[in-house]
Parts: structure tokens; sequence; C-alpha cells
């Protein structure tokens, strides 16, 4: 037969938590909530309530509970001194840690006075930084191949090598009386250089000009500027060692010879895939930079004068 | 209630009580586990760098964080044996190469805290190299190059190496190297790099991108390069950064030339 005592039992109510005991239970619940009580007044009504009195390993500081970082204080050593922490002397260090709680303290000191709200250079490094901030996380995310991949897909036409090109522009100039008359010499040359004339010839017998815009071989890009967007389009058609036919511009007729022409190749997705990695994160950064905007200037409370009204976004 | 039931009764609290008992020692075991983990990463954090090669117990225990840790975080990029991939830009970390400083366990401690050009304010972000098949870059104030301009730098930077280049284009490369291409400005003088600012050394034969062949280069001067590497700070904890540091430092050629 089982043993059964009743709550009236004293010492038992203490020594088995075999049976409900209302009385215990009121008693301890009462000691707890009294003990929550304390640690929370004791958080709420001292200044000291959130402070820890050591300084966690990492660290090599707290400066009103601010820590300076053992990386940071190492890295400090490095650019001060350009020594490791191995090989700094104690004057060092004791130098480095006394920059860097001074560094802590006129910070904390420029937060009391409000350096944020007045000082363009700490608004602009603030501005900056968070910025960054934002963007840490796409940074940290290394998207899959297959991710990548489907980006490089859609975006072929950036995934080429530059191409180069070596062009000659040759110029027949052309006034008002005389354009037709030029325009036929112009074709005539641009035949004798198809034909396989040389440059310096059909200089000579037709009273063409190297306009001297381009040397030697060129990137497209390079070639683009200094020819113009119709010459270079010209000159891109033709292959090594062909002339075109005159491209009549303000100056007058143009006939273009090109030596080499390496159009750009297509990049394999192998071979761009640093750029691509490079192009799809811009793209998601610029993306969350302009949702950040947007949800920042969303939650601020922005009034604006009724005559500036029509500029807000 | 007869002698049987109480045989009984006796039986089954001394198997309460032995299995009180094998939980309270599961339960302290357990606790003394967590509690020689918390100095031990304790440890690791306090010792000074050389000291915690010199302690084989630190040593075994950042082993021990630092794997799970680096195949979840870092073996992605780097690979599980740490030789990275040439064809994306991810160094391997077993030779005596370093791009930033020069494999000393706090310098290895500061890229994986804050990471290279990660958006953190104190990223490793001090260069670029910048692209220079495209037109003047006002930032960088620097003049865009010829095809032509780019194979002599190449010839020079083949001679820096000892390896076969015509002569004349080595003597152009050199002249664009020092002046129109202000590589020296990044690399040196010398071309062997500058390790504060992650300008790799490139007259040793270890290429960050690619084989070293000349088209490679071609790309790379080109296009320009800009690899970067995430911060972990605040994704895992220090001690784990820190073991993680010791785990390179231990596989890389620069850890094995200092031990004897």
């Amino acid at each position: 037969m089982i043993e059964t005592r009743t709550p009236r039992d004293k010492d038992w109510l203490w020594q088995s938590f075999a049976s409900t005991n209302p009385r215990r239970a009121f008693t301890l619940l009462g000691v707890g909530a009294v003990t929550g009580l304390l640690i929370a007044g004791f958080g709420l009504f001292t200044s000291k309530g959130t402070t820890v009195d050591f300084v966690p390993p990492e660290d090599v500081a707290l400066v009103n509970q601010q820590p300076i970082l053992q990386v940071d204080f190492d890295a400090q050593l490095q650019s001060v001194y350009d020594l490791t922490p191995d090989k700094a002397t104690e004057a060092q260090k004791r130098k480095t840690l006394h920059d860097m709680i001074r560094e802590e303290v006129y910070v904390q000191r420029g937060l009391e006075l409000g350096m944020p709200e007045s000082d363009p250079d700490t608004r602009n490094a603030l501005v900056s930084s968070v910025e960054q901030q934002v963007l840490a996380d796409i940074t940290t995310d290394a998207p899959g191949d297959e991710k990548l991949r489907a980006y490089y897909d859609s975006h072929r036409g950036r995934y080429a090598s530059e191409g180069a090109i070596t062009v000659t522009d040759l110029l027949l100039p052309a006034a008002p009386p005389n354009i037709d008359a030029n325009e036929k010499k112009a074709k005539d040359a641009a035949l004798a250089l198809q034909h396989g004339m040389t440059p310096a010839d059909a200089i000579a017998r037709f009273g063409l000009q190297d306009t001297k815009k381009t040397s030697g071989e060129e990137f497209y890009f390079a070639a683009r500027i200094h020819l113009g967007p119709i010459l270079f389009a010209a000159a891109t058609q033709l292959k090594a060692g062909q002339a075109s036919m005159p491209v009549k511009a303000k100056d007058g007729f143009h006939v273009l010879l090109v030596k080499e022409n390496t159009p750009p190749v297509d990049m394999s997705f192998a071979d761009a895939r640093e750029q691509v990695l490079t192009d799809y994160k811009n793209d998601a950064e610029a993306r969350l930079q302009a949702n950040e905007e947007k949800f920042l200037i969303g939650r601020a409370d922005i009034l604006v004068a009724g005559r500036y009204k029509k500029y807000m976004p | 209630m007869t002698s049987g039931d109480l045989a009984h009764l006796s039986a089954r609290k001394r198997r309460r009580r032995l299995i009180g008992l094998l939980v309270l020692a599961a339960a302290g075991g357990l606790l003394v586990y967590l509690s020689y983990n918390q100095i031990l990463k304790y440890e690791l954090l306090a010792a000074a760098p050389d000291a915690i090669a010199a302690d084989s117990r630190l040593g075994r225990f950042a082993e021990k964080l630092a794997r799970p840790a680096w195949q979840q975080n870092c073996a992605g990029c780097h690979g599980a044996d740490l030789r990275g991939d040439s064809t994306r830009g991810v160094p391997s970390l077993t030779d005596s190469e370093w791009i930033y400083g020069s494999g000393e366990l706090s310098q290895i401690e500061y890229t994986i805290t804050y990471g290279i050009r990660s958006g953190n304010p104190k990223s490793r972000n001090l260069a670029i190299m910048p692209s220079f098949a495209r037109p003047n870059d006002e930032k960088e104030k620097l003049v865009p190059l010829s095809p032509g301009d780019i194979k002599d730098v190449i010839a020079y930077l083949f001679s820096l190496e000892g390896r076969p280049a015509d002569p004349d284009a080595v003597t152009r490369g050199a002249s664009i190297y020092a002046d129109k291409g202000a590589c020296y400005d990044c690399h040196t003088p010398d071309g062997r790099g500058d390790h504060d600012i992650g300008a790799p050394n490139l007259a040793d034969g270890i290429w960050l991108y690619g084989d070293g062949s000349e088209k490679s280069i071609f790309h790379s001067i080109e296009k320009g390069r800009a690899g970067i590497c995430p911060a972990w700070t605040g994704r895992i904890s220090p001690a784990v950064i820190r073991a993680l540091a010791v785990f390179i430092q231990e596989r890389s050629q620069t850890r094995n030339a200092r031990t004897p």
C-alpha cells in the first residue's frame, strides 16, 4: 500500500515534489516575482544596470561600454608602425591604446554635441557608411552559377571583348561650289584605294588629306571617339585592307582605309563570370539602394513648405 | 502490502534514482564540456598570435572550430582544399603570396572580419585594377591604353618573370608601365606589388586571375579587376574568425616557412 500524507504535514511539503502543493507553489511564485522585480528595479534605477565590468576577450577595452576590438587595435598598430602585435613594443601598444581610447571618447563627445546634425564631413561620412552597410548583405550573399548564367544570358551584349581597329581617315575637303565635282573625285579615290592604290599615292593624285584622327591600332571605344559615330560605323563595316566609299560630312568627303579590324568577340560565361558577378551585384545594389531610400523617406515625417511641394518627388 | 510488492517498489525507486543520477551526470558533463569550450574560446581570443601556434591544445581547438565554418562559409569560393580558383580570381591560400599583408595572423583575421570591398566601412578597399580599354577615367586620372600599348606592357611583365619577350616591346612596355599606364603607382616600380593596398606582385609567376598567358593578362588590363571577399563580422563569432585565421595560416606556405 502506498504511503499517503496530507499537505498539512510541513516536513513532507518541502521534501517531496511528487505531489501538487498550492502553498509551496504560491511561495515559490512569490519568491520568483520579488526576485524579478528586484533585478528590474536595480536595472531601472541605477545607471550601471546594463553595464558589464569585464572586457570580452575579443576586445582590448570598453569605453563607456563601446568596444575597441582587438582586430582594430592590431590593424592600427600595423598601419601606424607597420608592425604586427608580436613585434610592437610596449610603448607602441600603450600609445596605440591611448590614441584609440582618445578617438572613441571624442567620437562619443561628437555625438553628444550633435555633430551629425551640423558637421558636413560627418554627415557625408554617415551617408556613405549607411549606403555601404545596406550593400553589405549583397556582397556577402554569393549568387550561384545558375543565377549568374541567367543574368549573363539576358545581358549577352555586355560581355564581349573590346574590338580593335587600325584605320586611316582620308578627307577631300568640299566647299559649296565644288561639291559635286569633289564627290566624283572622292569616289574615284575610293575606287582606286579599293583596287590597291597606296594611301600616299591617293593623297598625291586626288588631293586627299590624312586627318590623323586615329593613331595606329585603337580599341573600338577610342576609334568611336576619334572618328565620330558615323565614320566609326562605316569603318567597322570594313575588313582588313578594304576602303570605304566616300562618306559625306560637313567638312567634305571622307574615305576610310582599314588596315586591321578585329571585331568584339563574345565572351563565354566562364570568361565573363567575374564581370557578370560584378554587374549582377551592381544591379542588385541599385535596386536595394532604391528600396532603402524609399523605405527611409516613407517612414520619415517630412513636412515640405507649400511653395516647395511641387518639387517633392 | 505483501513483501513482493515492497521489493518491486524498492526496485522501481532504485531504477528511478539511477536514471536521475545518469541524467545529472550527463548534465554535469555537458556543463563541464561547454565551460571548457568557453574557456578555450577565451584563451584563443586572448592569446598572442604566436602563442597559438606554439600551444597544440589551442591549435587543435582552433582547427575544430574552423573546419565546419570553413566548409560552410569559405569553401564555396576558396575550395575545400584552399587552393582557390584562378578562373574566378579567387586566390589560393596555400602558397606564400598574400594580396593583403604578409600572412600574419592579425592581417588574415582583419581580412576575414571586414572583407575586401565588402561594403563594410572598414573593409580593405584602397585600390582597384582599372580597365584601360575605357575612355579617360576622371576618378582615377588615367588615360586609356591602345591594344599595342597593352601588348608592350605584357612583354615587360614577361621580362620581369624571366620569360622570353621581344626586347623592343619590353623597352616600350617599361616606359608605359612607368609613365602613361601608371602601373608603377600600385604595383611599385619593380613590379613586386604593394600588399598594403592589395596590388599583387607581378614578378613572381603567381597569377591571381588566369594562367599568366598573354591572353589572360590582356583581359585583366583591358577589363580591369576588383575581387571581393565578404565581411564576416556579425555573422560568425570573433572566436571562429580567429580560428579561421589560424586554420588558413597553418595551411599557407608562410606558416610552413616559419615552422622549423
